[in-house]
């Protein structure tokens, strides 16, 4: 199956929408409420509700449209390309690409975040999206131009910055020794099996999930992937 | 706004390239940005409101103060532990940044801080990471990362040793 996106069943999408992970986050958001109230006054709380909306009604196309690029991006990156690249079996090179990538990636968690997303989707491993982060938070180029440099002088920006080169490489070789969480996407295949798995809902723990077991062998212990491969393949490739 | 006119080319161009594609993903395509969407928005939107209540339980300077004027190795390690609870975007932490340098802050605790609020910090981890990658990327992002500020620390304090 060539198709990037595994066929869903029909109406699952609404039940995933508000999923454990959803009603994690809304009781987060009212405990969260609950203490700012609590411990700052109802004014805090107010005030700090429509600063949120307010940042929430500029940002909101912003999160849609990035979402848009994020699933186009997953079926249109080339999978083994990625897999070569930034793959589990990139070593050293995978991190060093991965870092000029993040220090080259404009703008705000916005744009990496989703990116990110896509990359993962991909088959880009653990280590190499840890490098990717860690370089994007510490060396991108727009905020040491925009913030660093006028405000802090050009040698607090050098400086910082030749403190900072190693730690994506650090960050992303440690992600990849980690132990429990075997992060390599090892073949083509296991990208398959992880685009079966659900986007965007924990992914990596089911790319994981995957791996370890096939790099015990134990192959049994899976449960039975989803059978419907041909039906995705067909509605996938028409239009 | 201008971003977001830059953000809708970007997405023009994915959806044509799709579209013309010899295997036409432009319907996976649609399916992957709908399942996207509506999966990750409403998570996004939550966190970002629950992330800006913590924000207002831990104000910036407050915490940002607790430094002071500290330097050397103690405020290696006092950057180390307030950077990662100090919430905000650069607009707010550069000019506190300038403040506490000032206040006569050392540079080492000053990068230490800065890489901590970088890599750590948790409004960032709890608005976009956790929501959209999950719980155990993030753990174990941060568990890679969670040294990088003290390195990043003795790295600028050997510098400076070096050069004066």
């Amino acid at each position: 199956m060539k198709e990037p996106r595994a066929k869903k069943k029909s109406g699952s999408i609404l039940s995933r929408m508000f999923d454990q992970t959803f009603w994690l986050f809304f009781g987060m958001m009212l405990v969260a409420g609950a203490a700012c109230w609590y411990l700052r006054g109802s004014d805090a709380f107010f005030g700090a509700f429509h600063e949120d909306l307010n940042v929430l009604l500029g940002i909101l196309p912003r999160i849609v449209l990035a979402m848009i690029m994020s699933g186009f991006a997953q079926v249109l990156l080339p999978r083994e390309q990625v897999a070569y690249w930034v793959g589990g079996h990139s070593g050293w090179r995978g991190l060093f690409i991965a870092t000029a990538a993040g220090a080259l990636t404009p703008g705000g968690p916005m744009a990496s975040f989703p990116f990110v997303v896509a990359l993962y989707m991909a088959g880009a491993d653990r280590g190499a999206l840890v490098a990717y982060l860690t370089s994007w938070a510490l060396l991108g180029f727009q905020r040491v131009t925009m913030w660093e440099i006028p405000l802090m002088g050009m040698d607090f920006a050098i400086l910082r910055s030749i403190a900072n080169l190693p730690l994506p490489l650090i960050a992303g070789y440690i992600a990849r020794q980690l132990p429990g969480l075997p992060a390599r996407v090892e073949t083509l295949d296991d990208v398959e099996l992880k685009v079966e798995g659900e986007v965007g809902e924990a992914p990596i723990a089911k790319v994981a999930q995957d791996a370890a077991i096939r790099a015990v062998g134990k192959e049994g212990l899976r449960d039975a992937p989803p059978d419907d491969d041909a039906s995705g393949e067909g509605s996938g490739r028409r239009g | 706004m201008g971003s977001i006119i830059f953000m809708g080319l970007i997405t023009l161009v994915l959806v044509v390239v799709a579209w013309r594609h010899p295997r036409r993903l432009h319907v996976a395509g649609f399916r992957a940005a709908l399942e996207m969407t509506l999966l990750n928005t409403p998570r996004v939107v939550l966190a970002l409101i629950g992330a800006g209540f913590l924000s207002q339980i831990l104000p910036q300077e407050a915490i940002a103060n607790l430094l002071g004027g500290e330097s050397g190795v103690r405020g290696i390690l006092i950057a180390w532990l307030i950077g990662g609870f100090t919430p905000g975007g650069p607009i707010i932490t550069f000019p506190i940044i300038v403040v506490l340098s000032k206040a006569g802050a050392g540079l080492p605790a000053l990068v230490t801080f800065l890489t901590s609020w970088s890599v750590l910090g948790f409004q960032r981890v709890l608005a976009f990471e956790l929501p959209m990658m999950g719980r155990t990327f993030v753990v174990n992002r941060l568990v890679a990362a969670a040294l990088l500020p003290p390195i990043s620390g003795f790295i600028t304090l050997l510098l400076e040793n070096l050069f004066e």
